[in-house]
C-alpha cells in the first residue's frame, strides 16, 4: 500500500472542506472562490516551476494575461480570419496553445545554448520581459488598449458559443475546483513521473545531472513551457468569470501577487501554493473593508515575516508539522528492541 | 541644431541619473550579495523627502542635501531589520526586499495618499546653451550626479575604506578572515547604496512627477544596466548604464517614450542574454 | 591545563547534511607549533576553516586564549588573534602587492615590515597580484596575514605548486619568524620535510579525527611512523 504524502493528506482535508463549503456560505462568496481557485491553479504554474525546476519566474503573469487574452479573442469572435468562432472550447485550447508556445520560445531564448540564465539574473530577465508585454498589451489597439476586452462572455458548454451558458455560481464553484483538482493531480503525476524527477534532479545539481545524462536545457524548457501553459488555462478560467482581459492581468502586479501567493503558502509543495493563493486572496476580500490601504503594508510585513522567519510558508510549515508529527507517531509505535 | 543640442543634454542627464541608481544597485550586490528589488522605493523616498523638507520651510539645496541622509538612514534600519536575516541565501535577498518595497510603497500610501504632488524647481533660471535656452536646474543635476559618482570612485580607489570595500567585493571569506569588520561594511553600503538612490530621487523631484509608484519605473533599467554592465567591477554598471539610459534616450527622442522602452528591455535582454556575465565583467559571478 | 592557545573540543562539522569531523579534539599551546598530517579528504582544511569561523559547527567548542569563538563571526575570530592562509592562498588578484597586505591590517600606515622580511615583495609593491608567481603569491599572502600580528597562524598546504627551492626559502623565513616572535602554527602540509622542519609535535588526522600525535624529535627518530599513518 502506498503511503500517503503529508501534503496530500491536507490537499484531501481541503478537497472535503471546498466540497461543502457552498452548503454553509452565501452564493456571492461562492463565486469569490471560484475566481480563487482560478487563482490557485495559476499560483501551481508558479510552485512547480519556481519550487519543483527550480526556476525563477518574477513575470509569470505574462502567461496568465496571454490566455485570458486569448479566450477573449476566441469568445468574443475576434479571431482573425475566423469570425464565427466563438466556441469556449477553442477559447481554452487556444489559451493553452498560445501560452504554452509563448512559453516554450522564451524557455529555448532563456535555457538554450552553453551559458543558460538562471537564478536571480533569470528573475530579473523574466521582470524586464513582464513589463515590456505589458506595454505591448497597452499599445495594441487589437486588444483593446489600456481599457482592454470587455463583455467577454461566461463559459459556454456547446460547441461553438450556442448551448447552456453556465452562469450560476454555485455551478461556476464546483467547475472551477474540478478543474483545480484535475490540475493538481496531474501535476502530482507530473512530479513524480521520470520528467518530474530529471527535472528535480537538474534542480538541485545542474552539473551532476547532466554528467549522468540529463539533458538540462530540454527539461527545463519543457517545464516551462507546462508552467505557462497552466498559468494560460487559468487566465482563460479567469476571464469567464470576470468578463475581461486587461493589461493588468499580464504585467507586473499580478506577477508581484502571484510570487507572494506562493511563498506565503509554501513553494515547496503545490497544495500549499494552491491554498497559499486561496488564503491570500480571501484574506484580502475580508480584510480590505475594514483596514482598506493598509492591507498591502500588512501582506508585505508578513511576507516579509515569512521569508526570514518560516521560508517553507504557512501550509508548507503545516505540512512539515504534520510529517513531524507522522514520523513521532510511527516512532513511538515500532516495537522497542529487546534490551541487550 | 538647437534641438540636437536639447536632446543630448537632456540625455546625458538621464544616463547621469540612471548611473548614480545602478551604482548604488551595483555596490549593493556586489558587496553584500543582495539583490535589492526596493531600490526603487528608496529614490521614491528621496523625492518624498525633499518635498517634505521644502514644505517645511528648509531652502531647496539644503533640503536636496538633507534627503539622501534621511533615506540612507532608513536604509540603516531596514538593514538591520529585514536584509541582515537574509544574506545567506540569493533569492531570499529578492523576495526579502521585494516585500519591503511593497511595505515602503504602501506606507507612502498610507502617510501621503496615492495621489501625486509636484515640487517647484528652485528658481534658478535657465542658461543659453548651443543656441537655445537650458534650464540651469538640469545642469545642476546633471553636475550633482557626475560630482557623485566621481566621489564614490575617489573613496573606492583613494581610501582604506573603499579598499576594504573592494576586498570584501572581491572575496568576501577572505577579507573577513583578514580582520574587515564586514558586518559594519554591509550596513555602511546598505545605507550608502540607498542614499545613492535617494539622492536621485531627490534631485529629480523637480523634474517628476511624485508618487508612490514613482520607483517602480527605475528598479528594472537600473537592473538591466547592471547585467549589460557586467558585475564585479565598478565601472560595469556605468557602462551599462550609458547604453541602457542612451539607447532609452535617443529612441524616445526620435520616436516615442513607448517605443522606447520596448527597444531598450528588449535590446538589453539580448545582450544579457548573449554576454551573461556582462559587456565589461572580469570576473564570471555565480547569482 | 593552557588557557592561553587553541582548543578544540568534542568537534562535529561538515557541509550541508555530511559530517567531516567527527567528535574532533585538538589543542596548541601558546608559541607551540603543530603540524597537520593525514590523506586527502580527511578534515584538516575543514577543520581550520571552521575553526576561522567559515563554516559552522554543528556540535562541539573552540577557543581561543580562553574565549569561546566557535559562535563568532571570521573577522571577531582574526582579530581576536588568528591569521588564516588558505589553500590556494586567495590574495586579491586585481590589488596591488600593497593593497594586499594593506588589507592585512587596516590600522597600520606601511607594510615596511613585511618588506624586510620579505624583500621580493617590496620590488613588486605595485604590481598586481595576479601577476605574481606562485612563490611570491605564497610570500604575499603569508606576509598579509603576518601584518595583523596574529598570535596563531593557520597554513594551508603553502607547499602546493611552488619549486622547492623556493619552499625550502619560504621555510627558513617561517622559522625565523616563528622563534623571534613567539607565535604559534597550524600548518597543514603534504610536505613532510617541510613539516617536520617547522613543527614540534605533528598530529595525524584520519577519517575526521585526531588518531596519533608525536614529537617531532619521535618522527625524526622513527619515519616509519609516518608511512604507517599515512597510508590506508
Amino acid at each position: 500500500m502506498m503511503k500517503l504524502a503529508s501534503s496530500s493528506i491536507l490537499g484531501f482535508a481541503a478537497l472535503v472542506f471546498f466540497c461543502l463549503l457552498p452548503a454553509v456560505v452565501p452564493s456571492w462568496v461562492a463565486a469569490d472562490f471560484g475566481v480563487y481557485f482560478v487563482y490557485a491553479i495559476f499560483a501551481v504554474s508558479l510552485a512547480f516551476l519556481w519550487g519543483h525546476a527550480g526556476l525563477l519566474s518574477l513575470g509569470h503573469a505574462v502567461y496568465f494575461g496571454i490566455g485570458a487574452y486569448a479566450m477573449s479573442v476566441v469568445t468574443l469572435g475576434m479571431t482573425p480570419g475566423l469570425p464565427d468562432v466563438q466556441s469556449t472550447w477553442i477559447g481554452l485550447l487556444a489559451a493553452v496553445v498560445l501560452s504554452g508556445c509563448t512559453a516554450a520560445l522564451v524557455g529555448t531564448f532563456f535555457f538554450g545554448g552553453r551559458r543558460p540564465l538562471k537564478g536571480a539574473f533569470l528573475g530579473i530577465v523574466t521582470l524586464a520581459m513582464a513589463v515590456v508585454i505589458e506595454r505591448l498589451a497597452i499599445n495594441s489597439p487589437f486588444l483593446g488598449g489600456m481599457n482592454g476586452l470587455m463583455s467577454v462572455p461566461p463559459f459556454v458548454l456547446g460547441l461553438n458559443g450556442d448551448g447552456l451558458e453556465i452562469i450560476d455560481t454555485t455551478v461556476i464553484y464546483y467547475l472551477m475546483l474540478a478543474f483545480l483538482l484535475a490540475v493538481i493531480v496531474l501535476m502530482l503525476h507530473v512530479e513524480t513521473s521520470r520528467f518530474g524527477k530529471s527535472l528535480a534532479a537538474v534542480c538541485e545539481n545542474e552539473l551532476r545531472a547532466s554528467t549522468l545524462g540529463h539533458d538540462a536545457a530540454r527539461l527545463k524548457i519543457r517545464a516551462f513551457t507546462l508552467s505557462g501553459a497552466l498559468a494560460g488555462l487559468a487566465g482563460a478560467l479567469f476571464v469567464v468569470q470576470f468578463g475581461f482581459a486587461s493589461p493588468s492581468l499580464i504585467g507586473f502586479a499580478l506577477s508581484a501577487d502571484v510570487l507572494i501567493w506562493v511563498a506565503l503558502g509554501g513553494r515547496n509543495h503545490i497544495i500549499s501554493a494552491a491554498l497559499g493563493a486561496i488564503a491570500v486572496r480571501f484574506l484580502e476580500n475580508r480584510l480590505s473593508g475594514a483596514i482598506g490601504a493598509a492591507w498591502p503594508l500588512f501582506l508585505g510585513a508578513f511576507f516579509i515575516l515569512s521569508v526570514i522567519l518560516f521560508p517553507k510558508g504557512v501550509f508548507g510549515e503545516a505540512i512539515a508539522w504534520i510529517d513531524t508529527f507522522r514520523e513521532g507517531r510511527r516512532v513511538r509505535s515500532r516495537p522497542k528492541p529487546p534490551a541487550t | 541644431m538647437e534641438q540636437i543640442a536639447t536632446v543630448i543634454l537632456d540625455s546625458t542627464n538621464a544616463i547621469l541619473v540612471l548611473m548614480l541608481v545602478s551604482l548604488g544597485l551595483a555596490i549593493i550586490f556586489g558587496l553584500m550579495n543582495v539583490i535589492n528589488m526596493a531600490h526603487g522605493e528608496f529614490l521614491m523616498l528621496g523625492c518624498y523627502a525633499v518635498m517634505e523638507l521644502t514644505k517645511i520651510g528648509l531652502p531647496f539645496f539644503l533640503a536636496l542635501a538633507l534627503s539622501p541622509l534621511i533615506v540612507a538612514a532608513i536604509g540603516l534600519i531596514a538593514e538591520e531589520l529585514v536584509i541582515r536575516r537574509t544574506y545567506h541565501r540569493l533569492i531570499d535577498t529578492i523576495l526579502a526586499t521585494w516585500g519591503l518595497a511593497l511595505v515602503l510603497r504602501q506606507a507612502m500610501v498610507l502617510i501621503y495618499g496615492p495621489g501625486s504632488y509636484a515640487v517647484p524647481p528652485p528658481n534658478v533660471g535657465s542658461i543659453m546653451l548651443f543656441g537655445g535656452p537650458y534650464p540651469v536646474y538640469r545642469l545642476i543635476v546633471m553636475g550633482v550626479s557626475l560630482g557623485t559618482i566621481i566621489g564614490t570612485f575617489a573613496f573606492f580607489f583613494g581610501t582604506r575604506w573603499g579598499l576594504a570595500a573592494r576586498a570584501v567585493i572581491a572575496n568576501r571569506d577572505m577579507a573577513a578572515c583578514l580582520g574587515i569588520n564586514t558586518r559594519r561594511l554591509d550596513r555602511l553600503t546598505f545605507a550608502f547604496g540607498s542614499g545613492l538612490a535617494g539622492l536621485a530621487g531627490a534631485a529629480m523631484a523637480p523634474m517628476i512627477s511624485i508618487d508612490p509608484n514613482a520607483g517602480l519605473g527605475w528598479v528594472v533599467p537600473a537592473f538591466l544596466s547592471i547585467l549589460v554592465g557586467g558585475l564585479g567591477t565598478v565601472s560595469g554598471p556605468l557602462v551599462g548604464a550609458a547604453g541602457v539610459g542612451g539607447l532609452d534616450s535617443l529612441t524616445a527622442a526620435f520616436s516615442s517614450p513607448v517605443w522606447a522602452q520596448l527597444v531598450v528591455f528588449s535590446a538589453a535582454i539580448l545582450v544579457i542574454r548573449v554576454f551573461p556575465n556582462g559587456l565589461v565583467s572580469r570576473r564570471r559571478r555565480e547569482a | 591545563m593552557q588557557t592561553g592557545g587553541l582548543m578544540v573540543e568534542g568537534l562535529v562539522a561538515g557541509y550541508g547534511g555530511g559530517v567531516v569531523l567527527d567528535n574532533l579534539y585538538f589543542a596548541v599551546a601558546p608559541g607551540e607549533s603543530v603540524a597537520l598530517l593525514g590523506r586527502n579528504g580527511v578534515g584538516k582544511t575543514t577543520l581550520l576553516r571552521t575553526i576561522m569561523g567559515l563554516n559552522l559547527p554543528k556540535r562541539g567548542t573552540i577557543s581561543f586564549a580562553g574565549l569561546r569563538i566557535d559562535n563568532r563571526e571570521p573577522f571577531e575570530i582574526a582579530r581576536a588573534g588568528l591569521g588564516y592562509v588558505p589553500q590556494g592562498r586567495d590574495i586579491f588578484q586585481e590589488l596591488t602587492v600593497e593593497e594586499n597586505l594593506l588589507l592585512g591590517n587596516l590600522n597600520a600606515t606601511n607594510a615596511d615590515e613585511v618588506y624586510s622580511i620579505f624583500p621580493a615583495l617590496a620590488e613588486k609593491r605595485r604590481t598586481q597580484g595576479g601577476r605574481l608567481s606562485g612563490g611570491q603569491q605564497q610570500q604575499l599572502a603569508v606576509g598579509r596575514a603576518l601584518m595583523g600580528r596574529p598570535k596563531l597562524l593557520l597554513l594551508d598546504e603553502p607547499s602546493e605548486g611552488i619549486q622547492p627551492s623556493v619552499v625550502s626559502e619560504l621555510s627558513a623565513i617561517l622559522l625565523r619568524i616563528l622563534r623571534e616572535s613567539g607565535m604559534g602554527l597550524v600548518l597543514v602540509e603534504q610536505n613532510i620535510e617541510m613539516a617536520l622542519g617547522l613543527a614540534n609535535r605533528v598530529d595525524f588526522v584520519d577519517d575526521g579525527r585526531m588518531v596519533a600525535s608525536y614529537k617531532v624529535e619521535a618522527l625524526r627518530a622513527n619515519p616509519t611512523l609516518i608511512e604507517e599513518h599515512m597510508s590506508l
